[in-house]
């Protein structure tokens, strides 16, 4: 069986620069991200976190490249009990620019098979990554209820 | 082809399954490259009423990427 990997591809009307900012800017990413704050000074080997709006911690890694505008890996993994013994796994993303748009890729890998993470991220990247080209194209994040990730199914 | 749509609230969970494809097969490379784009387009003319710019096809032929 291969193990686990999350391939995302889309494509969205902006510059590499304010992607990047998308990505890497808590204050923004909090308008998008189910309210998380990406925290960092992405420098590679410094640690990586996703803060939630009371200020606790719900995943952690570290940053492993950080070229920008083009290029950002990081690994996390959510610190919650239910993916306790869990590693993090790498997610890699890449910004191509094409005239006035971006591709932006993001593979998630290194998860063990049968990896209850890989299900969560599989859930939830679809639903920021969508809502982070609607606010950068649009202006406003999509308002997306927590529970239609169904992250206990 | 079976395209699923999920309404939540104020926005629809669209899930594009493409299956029976040969595996590393000539028809699932370039689904893989184009279903991203259509959809990308799609949401994009939903949301803010035009489509992606026409730089989208450029994509595919992997000019150089520095705009």
């Amino acid at each position: 069986m291969p193990k686990p990997e999350f391939i995302y591809v889309t494509y969205i009307e902006t510059t590499p620069e304010k992607l990047w900012h998308a990505l890497t800017d808590g204050n923004f990413t909090e308008r998008y991200w189910f309210g998380a704050r990406l925290r960092s000074d992405w420098k590679v080997g410094s640690s990586f976190e996703m803060v939630r709006s009371d200020g606790t911690v719900s995943d952690a890694g570290k940053v492993v490249e950080c070229e920008p505008p083009r290029r950002l890996a990081y690994t996390f993994v959510n610190q919650s009990d239910r993916y306790r013994n869990e590693f993090p796994a790498l997610a890699t993303f890449v910004l191509e620019p094409y005239g006035k748009l971006v591709k932006l890729t993001l593979t998630h890998e290194g998860f063990a098979e049968g990896s209850k993470f890989f299900e969560g991220i599989s859930k939830g990247w679809p639903a920021i990554l969508s809502s982070l080209k609607s606010i950068l194209e649009t202006g406003q994040p999509l308002e997306i209820p927590y529970a239609a990730l169904k992250l206990d199914s | 082809m079976t395209f699923d749509l999920e309404p939540h609230g104020s926005i629809v969970k669209l899930t594009v399954k493409h299956d029976n494809l040969a595996e590393g097969g000539k028809t699932f490379l370039g689904i893989s490259e184009g279903w991203p784009m259509v959809i990308a387009s799609l949401k994009s003319i939903l949301e803010t009423g035009r489509p992606l710019p026409s730089d989208l096809k450029s994509s595919s032929q992997k000019e150089p990427a520095r705009a």
